[in-house]
């Protein structure tokens, strides 16, 4: 970043940079929680945090990709409703399992398909597209599902949900992929690089012929894969499909994002920042259940901790930007 | 850097308040963070020695999951009398509620999570009764007694998974609910139904049972809506039946945590004469038949399910029983609440 710029040499330039002060939280926090409360580094705790947060973490990939562009995505909790509900529905029909798999995460794609085309042909704000189409995909479910819930998956799927090899949860190297390959895609690859230029600097894009619009569809049908993929893992956990049970997931996964550092301004935020924002509130959760307190105290604790969290970032972020502007002037000066 | 090191002294306040100011016996759980805390490195099961310190003592943690306890007197008549039972023989109390009624996963996270701090027995009032199962499975691996209150287990779940479940029969007492409608109906009329949250058994139950008290006469249910047990969505879904059926006589409402919003749509429509008989016979029912706005209600016993629940647990954790000793139902019993006993219920009311 600031390679090429001669300054003044700071002492404590490693010491007082964002990520390193991060780290240095992230680990005092992990060693408060070990000494305060029992059990908590209990690997099987830290395998149930983990599996606990993989509902949260991949459908976040898709919800920081869409924030990156300025955009959000609140379809989330429907797709995670929906995807399962047409698994288990055309499985009760006697539709081969395999294919019902399938065509539920099929569904995903294309309700983040239709979010996509609402959103870069039509024109419609992405709060709206995508909380309509959330609340479309949560009316289907209730209807194909007859209101209640849906039970009867069979019995190897629901090992995925709750089995593990080795001692590992299957729940959380399903995370570990699906969140390796979209720090990938992101990171690594053309497309993925030119995501961050979306809704800042179109004109990047089309100079070197993609179309913008193209890849806003395809970042919203990526959205709904993984919600899709989320909502069949939490199905496999629960061994039923509730119509109502990724309504608390939806507004966790903007959370996670934001606690990894995306910014809902757009230009910034990584799918590995993301998921370690939702191995956080996981691990939050987790820790205040362990304490006993009581859950009214709960949700005040969660909310002030993410608050501070979120600040600390900001705060950073701010003198980051005073520094650089800072040498931008010394430059500026010779 | 200033800022930052504030930042992090007050997040260490926060959490260090958290841990010393937790609302169960505080002694009890700082003593046993001690101990399991030197026993980790050693990679020991602390559960194990935990169990093991505290059946020396014959003090035990129980745990109840349940829903929100917001606006929902009946939970916490259980919950305050399961947590005064517990504390009267000397165990811990721990409790976990989830943020809405519809948070099904929260519960099952909440259940792993009260497993690893360590819990000798459950008590559960499950939000889905097929969504608790992994739950319930978990608890059987760690050999963790499970009694269910309030809500049963879903058709088909493998009775090795909980002691027993204790409840109202759901059912029958709103079979008595139905006929007795159709009786001051005279046999013919049309009513409503004003539902639970979809798939919660006692809910579907009252539900299913009101239909069957009012088989064999010309009453005819011409519309029911989940009312989500809260008055904001019962509002809303009696505003809907009114106006697409305005000459009903009756409404069945499967709670008494509806009717003040069942009782605003009704009022806002202008319509009267209409019976409403609901269920639970909570403080606000109980009054409301009282008063003659509402016509009856189903009392349950919420503080026998309480107290049963705990003095099983307790009998199983002693030793004294074993969880085949008890049948798979326990009725808590329910009382017809009018006008004429409503003073008496009201006493007994949560």
């Amino acid at each position: 970043m600031q390679k090429n710029v001669t300054r003044r040499k700071n002492p404590f330039r490693k010491v007082s940079g964002r990520p390193f002060v991060r780290t240095l939280v992230i680990i005092a926090v992990i060693l408060m929680m070990a000494a305060l409360i029992p059990n908590f580094l209990k690997f099987s705790n830290l395998m149930n945090v983990l599996r606990q947060a993989s509902i949260i973490a991949i459908p976040a990939i898709g919800v920081t990709m869409a924030m990156i562009t300025k955009g959000i995505d609140l379809s989330t909790s429907g797709v995670i409703a929906f995807a399962p509900m047409c698994v288990i529905v055309m499985y009760h029909a006697g539709i081969p399992f395999a294919l019902c798999v399938l065509c539920g995460i099929l569904t995903g794609v294309l309700a983040g398909l239709l979010n996509g085309l609402l959103i870069a042909r039509v024109g419609v704000l992405p709060f709206i597209a995508t909380y309509v189409s959330g609340t479309i995909m949560l009316g289907l479910t209730m209807v194909i599902g007859n209101g209640g819930s849906v039970t009867g998956f069979p019995k190897g799927y629901t090992q995925i949900g709750n089995g593990s090899v080795l001692g590992i949860p299957w729940s959380n190297i399903i995370m570990l992929l699906c969140v390796a390959a979209g720090a990938l895609f992101l990171g690594k690859t053309k497309y993925g690089n030119r995501i961050y230029a979306l809704g800042n600097n179109e004109s990047v894009i089309r100079m070197e012929g993609l179309s913008p619009e193209k890849l806003l569809i395809a970042i919203y049908g990526i959205g709904g894969f993984f919600s899709a993929v989320a909502g069949l893992l939490l199905s496999s956990q629960l061994s039923t499909v509730h119509p109502t049970q990724g309504n608390s997931y939806q507004l966790d996964c903007i959370a996670a994002c934001i606690l990894g550092g995306t910014s809902m301004l757009g230009g910034s935020g990584t799918v590995i920042n993301s998921a370690l924002g939702a191995i956080g509130i996981a691990a939050m959760r987790n820790a205040l259940n362990l304490l006993g307190l009581h859950p009214y105290v709960q949700n005040l604790l969660l909310g002030t901790l993410i608050i501070l969290i979120v600040a600390v970032n900001v705060l950073l972020k701010q003198r980051e930007k005073r520094q650089q502007e800072g040498f931008n002037i010394r430059r500026a000066d010779t | 850097m200033k800022k930052v090191i504030a930042m992090l002294l007050s997040l260490v306040m926060v959490l260090g308040m958290a841990a010393c100011g937790g609302t169960n016996t505080q002694e009890e759980s700082q003593t046993t963070a001690e101990d399991t805390a030197e026993e980790e490195t050693e990679e020991t099961e602390p559960a194990e020695s935990e169990a093991e310190a505290e059946t020396e003592t014959g003090s035990y943690k129980i745990g109840f999951s349940v829903k929100t306890l917001t606006n929902e007197p009946f939970q916490a008549f259980i919950a305050d009398m399961i947590q005064t039972k517990v504390e009267e023989a000397g165990c811990e109390f721990v409790l976990a509620t989830t943020d809405s009624a519809e948070d099904v996963a929260q519960q099952v996270s909440q259940i792993e999570d009260m497993l690893v701090s360590g819990i000798d027995a459950l008590i559960v009032n499950p939000l889905d009764s097929n969504a608790i199962i992994p739950a319930l499975e978990r608890c059987k691996e760690e050999n963790v007694p499970v009694i269910m209150v309030d809500s049963g287990p879903a058709e088909g779940t493998d009775e090795s998974l909980y002691v027993t479940y204790i409840g109202t029969d759901n059912y029958a007492g709103s079979v008595t609910a139905g006929e007795k409608m159709a009786e001051e109906l005279g046999g013919e009329g049309k009513v409503v139904i004003v539902r639970g949250v979809s798939g919660n058994t006692a809910g579907e139950a009252r539900a299913n049972g009101f239909k069957a008290g009012l088989e064999g006469t010309n009453v005819e249910v011409v519309a029911e809506q989940p009312g989500n047990w809260s008055n904001d969505d019962a509002l809303q879904a009696m505003e809907n039946m009114l106006i697409a059926n305005p000459d009903i006589d009756g409404v069945y409402s499967c709670s008494d945590v509806m009717l003040d919003g069942i009782l605003e749509a009704i009022d806002s429509a202008g319509a009267d004469d209409i019976l409403i008989y609901s269920f639970d016979g909570l403080t606000n029912g109980c009054q409301l038949v009282l008063d003659g706005r509402v016509q009856a209600t189903m009392q349950q016993y919420p503080s026998v399910m309480g107290e049963l629940a705990v003095e099983y647990l307790l009998q199983i954790l002693n030793g004294e029983k074993t969880a085949d000793d008890f049948e798979k139902f326990v009725d808590s019993g329910v009382a017809y609440v009018t006008q004429e006993n409503a003073e008496e219920a009201l006493q007994n009311a949560p």
